[in-house]
């Protein structure tokens, strides 16, 4: 009797729960459609707007007016609304590795939160990537005797496959929350990856001369140093910015971000010829592997393309480089052709 | 002066468009935070109900109730609720990949789509999977007389590495987005990962005697060879299931969907055998590469690892089918119990009325 009646509450207890579940269905699909409809008037609204803006860009150049344009752009783009902009397409190489899931977050505050995640993975990383190679250099000329072991130099190759891949993923996904990111610079690290990949089934020989014969991967570790000391200061110069970013976004002072960061600043400045230098060295590093190549030492195929992927990479690194330090002069001469005018009226 | 007027009439209309943009800011910020409240607020309620269904199932209770326990939780995880679910943690490998972008649908309808995607993904690779391989072994007999060369080889390679590093990506992708994807078939793709970068550090030797030296890479691709026909076969099952689950969620029958797809099927039951063979000649291949490898012909440290990997791989491949094919037949038992049980029950009541 007892036994019953507790089942008989239990079951009771239960077809409740089953009640409650249907009820709680039905609650989450009709927000989820009250949201969609309220998401998607807005996303109207922001489109419109941002299309006006564009419009109207092309019929102003470089004054006054166009300065508040850009500012009007950039209230959108650095503060909420941002999430209800166009997105861009996702692009090939996200969808070739994570299938058709959107990767857009869809609260600015996320997005910055995602950049700061960047540029973290890029500063711990950019020391393991000065420091791995150093130190298989110098283990060669202590303790190995000028040969370097397969294992290690395959290791480090591998790692840096994984951390080339990760940079390409996380970029792509910055690209897609509404980062401007150069195309280069992806790009960059898809020839990066190239070159990892390639590396891996280079025949790292060992045996007397060694010496000789290892001078691709000597190249290739020394270009890996250079790597690591770019994307070191580069880290320094993209935080400094970030933060600046944020601390204004917060302050809701979007408007000034523009300002603020889109100018030539003292640190680019600094940082433009040490970059220089190590495309110069990119280059060099390139020349001298197809010269090892051509000489007949190591005929391999990897050595070649390796050779060409650096000449590549250099030149692109330069010829965006470049191109970032004039847009961001003549957005400063703009700037401060505005204040004059300011200071006219 | 028309010129100064015209600039004039400029000026307003984008001081207007900078007080439209603030106006924007603050609509979008308000919408944010109104959905972000509301989302919340129903999150809590179904963790609530979630936990609920969990305690009552972990008390003691009769198989038809626990049949009905089990349905609850269906209706929540088949239907639009299922992405107020409490999430599950997205992982090391995700992290380590994409850091921390949120890769959770927030409807059931696109993480139906993404796991359609997945199997569509399958499908289109495990064909090239199984025609590489045997066309490089095809072309070993016919016009390379008996030696592969390393490029083409290594070309299969990177691609492998590349198919399983987007495999792992989007079944991590999945098992966030509410799939009950069983942990050892992602780690299953991260040892497969891990060969097939080991792989590519092999060296490919050439030179006369390179049909002894070169055992271990046919070996590998004969075992990619059956990985290939392995990948097929669960595809089709995987969309015989996808299908059914569609198609009953489109009509709103979330509880039959349980009913349907988590019993033992017959399909299963014919692929088990097949999936078992593959499975032993995986640990045989693996088995053949460390006897190579000890035998001394070919005695670098990547024989040695893809053998053990091999190995592993075939053993818990195996463990975890079995453990599948157990849970299914529970489970089938279980409803099984509980449908007879309540036709008993019910029979006896209209006897007795």
């Amino acid at each position: 009797m007892g036994d019953s009646s507790e089942n008989r509450d239990v079951g009771g207890e239960v077809s409740r729960l089953v009640e409650q579940a249907k009820e709680l269905q039905d609650c989450a699909a009709a927000l989820i459609s009250r949201t969609s409809r309220e998401e998607d008037a807005l996303r109207l609204r922001v489109a419109s707007f941002d299309s006006r803006i564009s419009s109207l860009r092309n019929t102003q150049h470089a004054n006054r007016l166009d300065g508040e344009l850009i500012r009007a752009k950039y209230i959108l783009s650095e503060g909420d609304a941002a999430a209800f902009l166009p997105s861009k397409s996702h692009g090939r190489f996200l969808r070739m590795f994570l299938g058709p899931i959107n990767v857009r977050a869809n609260r600015k505050d996320v997005q910055l939160k995602v950049k700061e995640e960047y540029n973290n993975f890029r500063d711990r990383t950019a020391y393991l990537f000065l420091f791995f190679p150093s130190l298989l250099l110098m283990l060669r000329s202590w303790v190995w005797d000028g040969c370097l072991p397969a294992l290690p130099v395959q290791l480090y190759q591998a790692w840096l496959l994984y951390l080339y891949t990760g940079l390409a993923l996380r970029e792509n996904i910055l690209r897609v929350n509404g980062s401007d990111i150069r195309p280069w610079w992806i790009k960059h690290h898809y020839c990066a990856m190239a070159m990892a990949l390639i590396s891996l089934t280079w025949e790292i020989e060992t045996g007397p001369d060694c010496a000789q014969k290892q001078t691709g991967i000597q190249l290739f570790l020394k270009w890996a140093i250079m790597q690591g000391v770019a994307m070191i200061l580069q880290n320094r110069y993209q935080r400094q910015r970030l933060y600046t970013r944020i601390a204004l976004g917060k302050a809701r002072r979007m408007d000034v971000v523009w300002g603020e960061t889109a100018g030539v600043q003292g640190q680019l400045l600094l940082l433009c010829p040490i970059l220089f230098v190590l495309q110069g060295f990119e280059a060099y590093v390139g020349v001298l592997l197809l010269k090892t190549a051509l000489a007949g030492f190591i005929s391999e195929w990897q050595v070649i393309t390796c050779g060409i992927l650096l000449i590549i990479m250099a030149v692109g690194n330069f010829a965006n480089t470049v191109q970032t330090l004039v847009t961001k002069s003549q957005v400063k001469a703009r700037m401060r052709g505005r204040t004059r005018q300011d200071v006219d009226q």
